[in-house]
């Protein structure tokens, strides 16, 4: 199945079309992505697994438009990347694409619902509407209770809720998770990753996932697997676990 | 956004009272010692400045400012009053003494002479008695603060007797004489009484103060004075620039005032271009964070100026309030900085001089914050 597609349950979130990302310079230039061709389609959790290095953080980086792709073409919710200037990608990313991180990235200065806040006061949404929408999530999340609470009074399970908050508190049509898990143990990974797929996975909402937690597997729709840069193949996940 | 670049910067309280002790040090030394100079500019022309409702003053033709001083013939003053446009012309003697107390203290004053008749060009603020007293035998008016040098602890009272030149004066007023540049003691007397208390020679005319006939104006009248009697005469708003021109010129206040504040704001923009930029580099994961989200460069730019702006708008409140303390305890109207003032305008250029410190410090902390790739949030964590 290298390289091939099962059939799309709805439209396509993510098309990635011979990608090529290099890193670096002059003689220590080095090729992480060799051509990939990726579909992502809305409705599902899709994992990009792969042992380190193989180039997942890459990939993610170049989807988001945060890296840019040296070849190939990157298609968000038909939008392609790189018809878009420098600002107007960063003002796409911001407004369609939700970021959930392995060390979470909170602002420490700032209060759980504040963190949450920050992607709809950036997209100039009122103090007032952020606010009602980050105590919403909040009480989904289960961490109403904490709302005011600094990173540093959070469990790490916790943080990773608020960080998920933040990465959903726009309605973004994508969310990327880059090791969502890999700061967690085994129930609090699980009850992340419950969460994730209850809240962010909708009809015309995509999440990729990327991780090397087997624990996690029984959560994927399908799973994209890379090596050396490359999608060696992707399967659905007969063992999927139903929300 | 302006509320989480502020919260960001609260939250690093270290940083941020780095930033603001430097602003406020800047803000301080340059606010005070501008301020100074300002004053002691101010003073050396106080003479001129107390001598209210004189138009023009004339003087030897070699005196540059109102501190030299050559002496003219007597029959100058004439042949000033001669002079087409000027309705009134007086003599005005300026010298310095020792005066000494009976109690035996003994200080530098400057000796001021007026006009026997008219008492032109004396100053008008009076602390006790009147300019109309100096017509008493053998008075004088003493400032206040000459007053309390030369009788510590004493209240100001008339009617005490000093000695001026070995020449015994009577204390018949005390005034409120703005304090002069090269004396602790500043005396008003008459100009006869000032002549014999300081024998000059031949010459005694140390000035001619002339006034101007109604409507006439007094820089075409001081130019006719000088073409007709070789003198040198000025308006005496330009007499006073002069004489500011020649300590600027001539001494090395500047130098060393400049020489303060260039300091100040050297000192200051390492402080806060380093603190700064500490401030930036421990939050770039941070700004990457933000980028992520979909913050622009161009609204970066806007939230780290609006960061940089609040704690250069903290630390120049604290500067200006600590040299405005300064002002207001060190120059009291009875110490050796009295007359010294922060005037409204050094308060804005400093201000304006602060956001320039601060927006040149920045620059390059700045440029840090705009090509942080966002791609380090990911990578962070290796």
């Amino acid at each position: 199945m290298t390289r091939s597609k099962t059939a799309p349950s709805t439209s396509i979130a993510i098309s990635c079309r011979g990608v090529v990302k290099e890193l670096g310079s002059g003689e220590t230039r080095t090729r992480i992505l060799h051509g990939i061709d990726l579909d992502v389609f809305a409705g599902e959790m899709t994992f990009l697994a792969g042992p380190s290095g193989c180039g997942k953080t890459t990939l993610i980086s170049t989807i988001t438009g945060i890296l840019a792709a040296d070849e190939g073409r990157v298609e968000i919710i038909g939008t392609s990347l790189f018809d878009l200037s420098r600002p107007a990608l960063t003002r796409f990313r911001g407004a369609n694409i939700g970021i959930v991180l392995q060390q979470f990235n909170l602002f420490p200065s700032l209060t759980a619902a504040e963190n949450i806040t920050v992607p709809m006061l950036t997209l100039g949404f009122s103090e007032r509407s952020a606010n009602a929408r980050a105590a919403d999530l909040l009480k989904i999340l289960g961490l109403a209770a904490h709302s005011t609470k600094y990173p540093s009074q959070l469990s790490v399970g916790e943080q990773q809720r608020v960080a998920i908050a933040r990465a959903l508190v726009h309605q973004p049509r994508l969310v990327i998770c880059d090791e969502p898990t890999a700061a967690l143990d085994a129930a609090s990974g699980y009850t992340a990753m419950h969460l994730l797929r209850q809240v962010a996975v909708g009809a015309d909402r995509a999440v990729v996932v990327v991780t090397h937690d087997n624990r996690i597997v029984p959560f994927a729709d399908r799973i994209a697997h890379m090596a050396d840069g490359r999608i060696t193949h992707i399967e659905s996940n007969a063992n999927k676990e139903t929300a | 956004m302006l509320g989480v670049a502020l919260k960001m910067l609260f939250g690093d309280r270290a940083k941020l009272l780095g930033l603001v002790s430097g602003v406020a040090f800047a803000t301080l030394l340059v606010t005070q010692q501008s301020g100074l100079f300002v004053g002691l500019m101010a003073r050396s022309q106080n003479v001129i400045a107390d001598a209210q409702g004189v138009d023009i003053w004339v003087m030897d033709p070699s005196v540059e400012y109102v501190d030299l001083v050559k002496p003219m013939r007597d029959g100058e003053l004439f042949r000033v009053r001669g002079v087409p446009g000027v309705a009134w012309a007086v003599p005005l003697f300026k010298g310095a003494t020792p005066v000494k107390a009976p109690e035996g203290r003994a200080k530098s004053a400057l000796l001021l002479g007026f006009d026997n008749t008219t008492l032109i060009g004396a100053t008008q603020r009076f602390v006790i008695g009147s300019v109309a007293d100096l017509r008493l035998p053998d008075a004088i008016a003493i400032d206040r603060v000459g007053f309390m040098q030369l009788w510590p602890g004493e209240p100001l009272a008339v009617g005490k007797t000093l000695e001026l030149n070995e020449r015994r004066a009577v204390v018949a007023a005390i005034t409120d004489a703005a304090p002069a540049f090269s004396a602790q003691v500043i005396i008003h007397t008459r100009y006869s009484q000032a002549v014999s208390y300081l024998p000059t020679g031949r010459n005694q005319l140390s000035f001619v103060l002339a006034g101007v006939a109604p409507g006439m104006d007094p820089a075409s009248v001081a130019r006719s004075i000088t073409d007709r009697t070789g003198l040198n005469a000025y308006p005496a708003d330009e007499f006073a620039r002069r004489t500011v021109r020649y300590y600027l010129r001539n001494t090395g206040i500047p130098i060393s005032f400049v020489t303060t504040i260039l300091l100040g704001v050297i000192v200051g923009s390492a402080i806060v271009g380093l603190t700064f930029n500490m401030f930036v580099s421990d939050n770039l994961p941070q700004y990457a964070m933000l980028k992520v989200v979909g913050v622009t460069n161009g609204r970066m730019i806007g939230l780290v100026l609006f960061q940089a702006a609040v704690a250069g708008l903290i630390g120049y409140a604290i500067g200006i309030g600590l040299a405005a303390a300064f002002f207001e305890l060190a120059c009291t109207p009875t110490s050796a900085l009295r007359g010294f003032i922060l005037p409204w305008w050094i308060a804005s250029a400093v201000a304006g001089a602060v956001m320039l410190l601060i927006l040149l410090s920045t620059v390059v902390s700045l440029r840090r914050v705009l090509v942080v790739e966002p791609a380090i949030v990911f990578w962070a964590k290796r």
